[in-house]
């Protein structure tokens, strides 16, 4: 049977695409999540500040803290990355796949 | 068809079957971490402890919290914490879980040391840190949940 290559690798795209387009939103939900974690902390911090419970020193270690804590929360986005790519990947190579074992 | 026709036949559907899973397997991809379920049953232990902390904290008056009648507590954390980052250490491609493991525990001590100093902890302070903490947890818990695999399987 014969095998229409360019046929196959437009099904390949467009099965990789579904993919994308089903996880692209984990990452957007992921990046929200953490921002709004830090408006909690950040508001915290300048609340406590202005009313005198925190000290210059304290306020300045908390923020060292936070941004340190910012920096690793936002590695998270590279697993949803990968996670995706490796879907994506996997699905449009299960389409070729399944068009060799058709033409075969 | 001849019997040893069809066999032939059967033979080379066989070979064709295994072939292309063979290169199913060599073609797909396998570069992201999966989930660990250790993983997340520490991170949720590890709440647990961070929690139970903040609350005998919380139990003694303000001006009363010396370092020592802590240290105990804070020593059954960072055990926690500690199990919590070789679990992470222990899955491949699994450099976010690491780091995060690894910040907590870093802020573990930060936290430690600054109590052990000053040999007091204010209310203010204790709520920012345990809500730094708790965060970082939730982000550990969040990827986690988002390693394990869709419905549709690869």
């Amino acid at each position: 049977m014969e095998m229409d290559f360019e046929q196959v690798f437009r099904d390949m795209l467009a099965a990789a695409r579904d993919r994308l387009d089903a996880r692209g939103p984990q990452a957007r939900n992921y990046l929200r999540e953490v921002m709004e974690q830090q408006k909690d902390v950040l508001a915290r911090l300048a609340r406590d500040r202005v009313s005198g419970a925190l000290s210059d020193e304290d306020l300045r270690m908390e923020l060292e803290a936070v941004r340190a804590d910012v920096t690793v929360a936002l590695e998270g986005l590279e697993v949803i990355a990968r996670e995706t790519a490796e879907s994506a990947w996997n699905a449009a190579v299960k389409v070729l796949l399944e068009a060799l074992t058709a033409a075969i | 068809m001849p019997r040893t026709d069809r066999m032939r036949a059967v033979h080379g559907c066989v070979c064709t079957l295994l072939l292309l899973a063979f290169l199913g397997g060599c073609a797909a991809a396998d570069f992201a971490p999966g989930y660990d379920p250790q993983t997340a049953t520490q991170v949720a232990a590890t709440y647990k402890a961070v929690t139970r902390f903040y609350m005998r904290l919380r139990e003694t008056a303000e001006g009363e919290r010396a370092y020592a009648g802590f240290a105990p507590g804070y020593d059954e954390v960072a055990v926690e914490m500690k199990t919590l980052a070789w679990s992470a250490r222990r899955q491949a491609h699994n450099r976010a879980s690491r780091d995060m493991a690894r910040r907590l525990q870093a802020d573990w001590r930060e936290i430690e040391a600054r109590h052990r100093k000053r040999d007091s902890y204010a209310d203010a302070l204790a709520d920012i840190d345990e809500q730094r903490l708790d965060n970082l947890l939730d982000d550990m818990a969040s990827v986690e949940s988002y390693k394990r695999k869709l419905p549709d399987g690869d």
